[in-house]
Parts: structure tokens; sequence; C-alpha cells
């Protein structure tokens, strides 16, 4: 389908979820910044009615006191696996208090793929994901030995002194030039 | 007349690894057993998390090429691939093709050697001591061959932003035609082990069978999804380095036949890619271009302007992707990947579920996971 079209009948389906089209990066790829909280309706529509039934990658990073989640979408054929048109949707997620964990609407219910990445982000980032009526996804223990506090891919996470008894060096770091 | 005696029994628990000489890397499987057949297993992991993505945030530009480097260490070469050709995009920086055919054959030895381990481990799984020494002999021949080249045999750290580091070796080309025209009779040999073994397909057939519909359900990708069917691979979808001037096809389970996806299939379709990747090495090798290593001087720092890019690279276990953002500053401002072995973590549980104990470590070492990249 054309992207034109693509977000003419999105912006049609959805009034108001679209907020922003641009460019990714140097491609000719739409990024499409949605609503955060309409991330549920939209999903299922580029799903059911776009037919982008694969989601490839989901990833999250910090731009000053967001979270941006990127979710990288394709088409495929259904026979031969092969992909198709490339789809990229963002919303962003402030952050109120910056070591507070905050809620994103789960899209597991649309794409299974989703799961791993929003456990993996859920725990690093400290999002909880909230699934359809209601629950909160809290993940503690998946990539973190139990007991770690705070989000470590935040861009305001300082490590702790030590964990469990044991000391962390980073001097070596901070002579490299690298953040504490 | 006697009665028959019902005697009443409950699932048995059966909690294996973190690890175990089962499992392919740190993981631990908590299972739930009715006499041998697994009713149902979960998974756990994050054993072997180094905190990579962060650790990328810490560094300067050149340094994070070494730590792509350790995304997975039976193939070093993608995680780096995968890193410069997203920097290059972001940087606008042009590879030279002398560069580009090395990282077309750098990543084709790669690939052999990860599918050569992977052979070990099925190998290992079936009990067949004599193809876990015909391979490792021959793996030890691509290992030196990268040791002549970068300097190391694993951990090769050669990539660099526009190019590679250093030029490659003399006597390099001559030893990969060598190594592929060796490699052409080695595949019938193993063909001739495993193939045609009665006793390897009993133990492999019909074992772990994952069906086209749930492949695309859980976003495998790679050899194990090409062995149920599908015949998507990024060398071919959207070439990189070069890899449209080259003549290869893309191996394919045969779907007419009775059975699909099973781990026989999984294991037959390495041995083919194998066979493709030898005679791509022949390819690059024979037409490799004269002319510079690298775009940009070795050692200098590389100043990446603020900007983003995603691309994926076909890595020995399947679709490896890398987000980039940069913001114009000293070290990355986010490096992401999306790693194939996530998904094929995602197939264990349903793969499990109904299989005889003594099949487990069949179905999990014909899946090809890496814990490690998995992990990161």
């Amino acid at each position: 389908m054309d992207k034109s079209k693509l977000i003419s009948k999105l912006e049609a389906g959805f009034p108001g979820a679209v907020l922003q089209v641009q460019r990714f990066g140097k491609t000719e790829t739409q990024c499409l910044w949605i609503e955060g909280k309409r991330i549920r309706e939209v999903a299922r529509g580029l799903k059911e009615d776009f037919g982008f039934n694969i989601l490839e990658n989901l990833s999250v990073m910090q731009i000053d006191d967001a979270l941006v989640l990127t979710y990288f979408l394709r088409t495929s054929d259904p026979e031969t696996g092969n992909y198709g048109e490339c789809l990229i949707v963002r919303l962003s997620a402030h952050l109120k208090k910056p070591n507070h964990a905050l809620e994103v609407a789960s899209i597991v219910d649309f794409w299974a793929t989703a799961l791993p990445f929003e456990m993996e982000a859920g725990e690093l980032f400290g999002i909880h994901f909230v699934l359809e009526g209601g629950t909160k996804r809290i993940v503690t223990g998946l990539r973190l030995p139990v007991g770690w506090r705070g989000y470590p891919l935040r861009k305001n996470y300082v490590f702790p002194e030590s964990f469990s008894g044991v000391r962390h060096e980073r001097a070596w770091i901070e002579k490299a030039g690298g953040k504490k | 007349m006697s009665s028959r005696e019902i005697l009443k029994t409950e699932l048995a628990k059966l909690a294996l690894g973190p690890f175990d000489s089962a499992l392919p890397g740190p993981l631990r499987l908590q299972m739930e057993l009715d006499g041998e057949v697994i009713v149902s297993a979960k998974v756990e992991t994050g054993f072997i998390h180094r905190g990579l993505e962060k650790a990328f945030e810490r560094q300067r530009w050149i340094a994070s090429i070494s730590y792509a480097d350790r995304l997975d260490p039976d193939g070093p070469i993608f995680g780096e691939l995968a890193l410069c050709l997203a920097v290059e995009e972001i940087a606008q920086l042009t590879v030279p093709p002398r560069a580009e055919q090395v990282r077309v054959l750098l990543s084709e030895l790669g690939r052999i050697s990860c599918h050569m381990e992977y052979l070990v481990r099925v190998a290992r799984a079936v009990g067949s001591d004599t193809m876990i020494h015909y391979v490792l002999r021959d793996r030890e021949k691509i290992l030196d061959l990268f040791e002549l080249t970068t300097g190391a045999r694993y951990s090769i750290n050669f990539l660099r932003f526009g190019g590679i580091q250093a030029d490659i070796t003399e006597g390099f080309i001559e030893r990969i035609l060598e190594l592929s025209e060796l490699f052409r009779i080695r595949v019938k040999e193993y063909n001739d082990l495993f193939t045609y073994n009665h006793a390897f397909i009993q133990r492999t057939q019909g074992v772990g069978t994952l069906s086209s519909k749930r492949v695309r359900e859980l976003g495998v990708t790679g050899p194990n999804a090409r062995a149920a069917g599908f015949s998507a691979d990024i060398r071919k979808i959207h070439p990189y380095s070069g890899y449209d001037k080259i003549d290869f096809e893309v191996p394919v389970a045969d779907l007419r036949g009775l059975r699909s996806g099973d781990a026989n299939d999984r294991f037959l379709l390495r041995l083919r890619e194998i066979a493709v990747s030898t005679e791509i090495l022949r390819q690059v090798a024979e037409n490799i271009s004269d002319g510079a290593f690298c775009s940009r001087k070795q050692g200098q720092e590389i100043k990446v302007p603020a900007g983003e890019a995603y691309v994926r690279v076909e890595s020995a276990r399947g679709l490896l992707g890398c987000h980039v953002a940069a913001d114009g500053g000293p070290m990355p401002a986010r490096i992401q990947f999306r790693t194939p072995s996530h998904a094929h973590l995602a197939a264990i549980p349903e793969l499990l579920s109904g299989t005889r104990l003594e099949d487990l470590p069949v179905v999990l070492s014909s899946l090809g996971l890496g814990v490690a990249e998995a992990d990161r």
C-alpha cells in the first residue's frame, strides 16, 4: 500500500492518534509518532486492517526526560516469510520522577513477539506494561540479580558502590572518559 | 478375577540448569514430567546478562565495536558488522569494495564456524563422538584463517567504521580457495556420517517439530525458519556488503514432504548452508578487488553526527537487527540489538511439551540457540 494512503487512512480511522509523520534516519521508511494512550487501538488497526503481521523489534531509549518506544513493524508473505513493507511506530512516555516506573499499554495480544522485548524493557527501563483488563506486568529477576535497585538503562542511573557485599571498581571507566 | 489396580501419581517436577551438559548455555528449565514425558516447561534466562547495551553508552564510538563483537561468542563478526553498517549509515561513510568483500568472506567463515559448532552440539546430543572429532578438526582450519588475518581466533574485533582494521595477510585468499575445495568434500563426509545414518534419522526425525505457522507467530528467523519452509534471508531480501553481486541460492526445506520443521530438517538445512557459504567464499575470493581497505585513517576518533539507523544482517542464527541512536557526542546515545535467539528461546516451551525426556538435548541443540546473544 502507498505510505501516504496508509497514513491518511490511519488518521481517518484514529483521529488525533497520529501526532507526527517523519522519515526514519536517512531512509525512506516512515516513522509515525502516535499518542501513547492509543497504542493498542493503533496496533490492532495496523495488524488487522493494514496487514503488519510482524513485530520485528521493540527498542526503547531515553531522550531527556522521556522514554521513547520504537516499534519496528513489517508485513510478511505468509507462504515464503519474505518481508514486505516496513513501518516504524513511536510513542514517548514522560518520566514524571526520574527513578519511578511508568506505565505503557502492552501490545502482546497483537504480536506475541513483543513479550521478550517488553519483559526486558520492563526491567531495565522501569516500564510497567499494562495488559488488557488493567493488570500490570512488573518484571524483576529476569536480567538483573534479585534485589538490584534502579533501572540501569536510564540515563540518570548511577551504579551502586557495591552489591551483595562485592565492591564495584569503576575508576578505570572515569579515567577513560566514561560517565559515572 | 482380580481387578486392575490404578496407581494414582502426580506430575514430577524437574529443574535443569543453569549449567547442564544438555543445555545450549546458561539457562534454567523448570519442567513437569508425566513419567518420561515432559508436560510443561518454563525457561528462565538472564544468567549470562553482561549489561552490554549499557556498556555501549559508556564507551567511545571506536570501542563499541569490540563490545558488539562479544554479542555472540560463536559468531562475533555479525554483531560487529551490524553495528558498523548502522554507524556508516548515520555518518554517511563509504566502504571500499575490497573491505566489503573481506567483510563477506569473514561473515561466511563465521557462518560456517557457527554451523559447525551447531553440528558438534547435535552430535553430542545424539552421542556421535566420531562426528564431534571430524567437525572440530575442520573447524580449526577456519579459526586458523581468522588468526591469520585478524590475529585472533575468537572475538576478532576486526571491522572498523568505513572498512576493516588492516588489509588481509599474504596467502589468505589462497587458503580460502583451498578451504572451499576441502569443505566441498567434507560436506559429503558429514552427509555420509549423518544424513543417511539410520540411527541419526531415528533420533531426530519428528522430534521438536516447529510448524511454519508458529515460526511466523514467534518471529523465528534464519535456518530454523527456512527448515520450516520459509525462504526469508536478509542477504537476498535487503542485500548489504555486496551480497547482491554474488550468485547463490538460499536453501529451504521442501514443504512438499510429509514432515517439515523438525530437528532433522534444521540439521540438514545447516549442512546445506555450509555448502552455500563455501560457494560464496569461492566466488568472492576469486574476484577480490584491489584497493584501500578502509575509507578512514586507522585509530582516528570518529565523529558521528546526531541521527539514527536500524540495520539488519543475516547472522548464522537468523535476523540480527541493530538500532543505533547518536546525539552527536563522543559516545553512543543508544545501541540496541534484536537477536534471533530471543525468538528461539520463546519456542522452547511448546517444543518440549509432549517430548520425551531423552529427546530434550536433541530438541535444544537442534535450535542452535545463542544464550549469550539473547541475554546480552
